[in-house]
């Protein structure tokens, strides 16, 4: 767990950095011919996963109501670095993710329409533990999830007063963009189902805490994608 | 306009917990532009939030997720305004929470209930700056709340109210319901339509010194209560054509219909009228009180109202405003003969029910001589008054001579 914890602290490090051996990770310390027998069939790929995400989303409610409920669609682009960071023969996982989420809505009336659309970047350090056996095909992995975030907001107002347009004035379009940076963490758990060279299908269930500026946010993401 | 910055977003979070009570905030509201005669996104001071995402502070605080049933059954018994509230508020709501995204140190909503919130906010800011400026006290209407889409019903099989903006004095609060129908700008939003309210707001706060349940309907005939209706829509569309002076508000929100029966733009056939008239009128539908009859024809009357100040307010050496002094004054500050003192003793509402009355009361609140002789001009010419009805004071000032 102070490897875990360890982990966790290290998210804001450049993903390339090359990770400290840690204990029990040290080359040599078991022999090679074994261990590939027993390695992980995650760690056989090349690494990377590619995973579709929908995420229903629980917003702060404008209007007082303990939340909002929206629903968002993007990409998840992982890479899994658990031997990189030492953690080969564990059943530990450490996976860095970059996901993109969007989401838009409009509301109004013919005379007031508000259009949002907010684009999240979450980047996100995954510390998961396998469930079952390393050379399992299907397996399951809690995990633990945390990163910063930041989220592009592009809002349009389009006002159409009806007196105004008798009497010869303009519909107005007003647009703003904004950046807001923030942070999420949160736990899911995520599924594979892999060949003996490491590829195959991956999926998640997620719960995560968003916060952008002053304002929070839940996501319950499902996702599917592939690992190779 | 289009507008691109990248900010920090501790900027944001301490423009929105950090701002100093009274400290105003820039901010991006929905408001009539009168040069361009249209509405518009318009950058505006907020002078006196407290805070700033739930909105609240001194002009206005808003109430969200509320319920409100209005049961008869559940108000037996009722005495008390504790009782009442406790009856009728099913949710009594929770702070509202406004998103802003924030650009060169203003504050944009970024979706339409935080704009219709913020601008609604401001718009009660700007409204009640401008009954303080005409002689509102201070500790008059501070704070009060505005439930913001209640779902408000009497029979939830008949479902919510929608479409419409209210004062509701037994909760002492406004209401400001869903659209479902409405397409134009959201009530919350149109300026006119919160200054409206809030003159609801100032005649309950004065004439009934703020009463939850005032006790004139429990006495009145049928003179005094038309009159009294009548006269707050009236008055309450001058508050709205004072803070704004928009002549069209009510149709950039109602339907033309609803917005040709309230139209100050003197017409004889509507804004002519006399005390005989209205007690033929009175006579002849006494059974419609408080049905269908008298709910659209208060209106109509009411209008006849804001005709005549308004159109006090253009004639020589006063103005608009001054006639606006002249009817906050009107509501108590003139002491004997005010509205809240014929409220107060006239037993059955005659009194209350003569057009003589009323116009005395808003006569002798008139701030100047010139605001004083518009106002006999006038509404002697649109009521059919004569000079000696109105207790001296408008001795010798002429009739406008617009209804002859």
């Amino acid at each position: 767990m102070i490897r875990a914890a360890l982990l966790i602290l290290a998210i804001a490090l450049p993903l390339g950095a090359r990770a400290v051996p840690l204990e029990g990770a040290i080359p040599g310390d078991a022999p090679p011919r074994e261990r590939r027998k027993e390695s992980d069939r995650a760690s056989r790929g090349v690494g990377i996963s590619l995973e579709g995400i929908l995420a229903g989303l629980y917003e702060d409610d404008p209007q007082g109501s303990p939340f909002v409920r929206k629903t968002g669609w993007g990409l998840r682009l992982g890479w899994n670095l658990t031997d990189r960071v030492g953690l080969r023969d564990t059943n530990w996982m450490f996976q860095p993710e970059l996901q993109w989420t969007s989401r838009s809505d409009s509301e109004g009336t013919k005379a007031l329409m508000v259009e949002s659309r907010l684009d999240s970047f979450y980047l996100g350090a995954r510390l998961g533990y396998r469930l079952g056996d390393a050379a399992a095909a299907f397996r399951f992995v809690p995990y633990l999830a945390a990163g910063p975030a930041a989220t592009w907001n592009q809002v349009r107002f389009q006002v159409a007063d009806p007196v105004g347009l008798k009497q010869g004035a303009d519909r107005i379009d007003t647009r703003i963009e904004s950046l807001q940076w923030g942070a999420g963490y949160g736990l899911g758990i995520g599924a594979a189902w892999l060949s003996d060279g490491g590829d195959g299908l991956t999926g998640r269930l997620e719960l995560l805490r968003f916060h952008r500026g002053y304002l929070e946010e839940m996501a319950l993401t499902f996702g599917l994608g592939v690992a190779f | 306009m289009r507008c691109k910055r990248i900010l920090a977003a501790p900027l944001l979070a301490c423009l929105l917990s950090c701002a100093p009570d009274g400290d105003p905030v820039r901010m991006a509201v929905l408001q009539w532009e009168p040069t361009a005669r249209t509405y518009d996104l318009r950058v505006v001071e907020v002078r006196t939030l407290e805070n700033v995402a739930a909105l609240r502070g001194d002009a206005a605080t808003p109430i969200g997720a509320a319920s409100i049933r209005l049961d008869l059954r559940r108000l037996e018994g009722v005495e008390t305004e504790k009782q009442f509230r406790k009856a009728v508020l099913e949710e009594p709501g929770s702070d509202v929470e406004a998103q802003f995204i924030e650009d060169d140190g203003v504050l944009y909503p970024s979706d339409f209930h935080s704009l219709s919130l913020a601008t609604a906010y401001y718009n009660f800011e700007v409204s009640r700056a401008y009954a303080l400026a005409r002689g509102m006290p201070e500790d008059r209407l501070r704070g009060v709340p505005f439930y913001y889409f209640p779902k408000l019903t009497t029979d939830p099989s008949r479902g919510f109210v929608a479409d419409n903006a209210a004062w509701y004095p037994a909760l002492r609060s406004f209401l400001l319901f869903p659209f479902h129908e409405l397409q134009g700008i959201p009530l919350a939003a149109n300026q006119g339509v919160i200054a409206h309210e809030y003159g609801h707001g100032i005649f309950t706060a004065l004439v009934h010194d703020g009463s939850w349940l005032p006790d004139y309907p429990a006495r009145w005939g049928s003179a005094g209560a038309v009159m009294i209706e009548s006269l707050e829509e009236g008055f309450a569309d001058a508050w709205a054509l004072g803070v704004t002076g928009d002549l069209d508000f009510v149709e950039r929100s109602l339907d033309e219909t609803d917005a040709m029966l309230r139209d100050v733009a003197f017409d004889r056939r509507k804004h002519c009228y006399s005390q005989d008239a209205f007690d033929e009128e009175l006579w002849k539908n006494k059974a419609y009180l408080g049905g269908p009859y008298w709910d659209g024809r208060k209106y109509q009357i009411g209008t006849m109202w804001a005709a005549a100040l308004h159109r006090a307010g253009q004639l020589p050496g006063t103005d608009f405003d001054r006639v606006m002094d002249a009817l906050l004054a009107s509501y108590r500050a003139v002491g004997t003969g005010s509205l809240a003192d014929l409220v107060a003793h006239d037993p059955v509402g005659i009194t209350f029910g003569t057009f003589a009355a009323i116009a005395r009361a808003i006569v002798a609140g008139a701030p100047d001589s010139a605001t004083r002789t518009a106002l006999c001009s006038v509404l002697m010419d649109r009521f059919s008054l004569e000079a000696d009805e109105l207790g001296g004071r408008c001795d010798g000032a002429p009739r406008v001579r617009d209804c002859g």
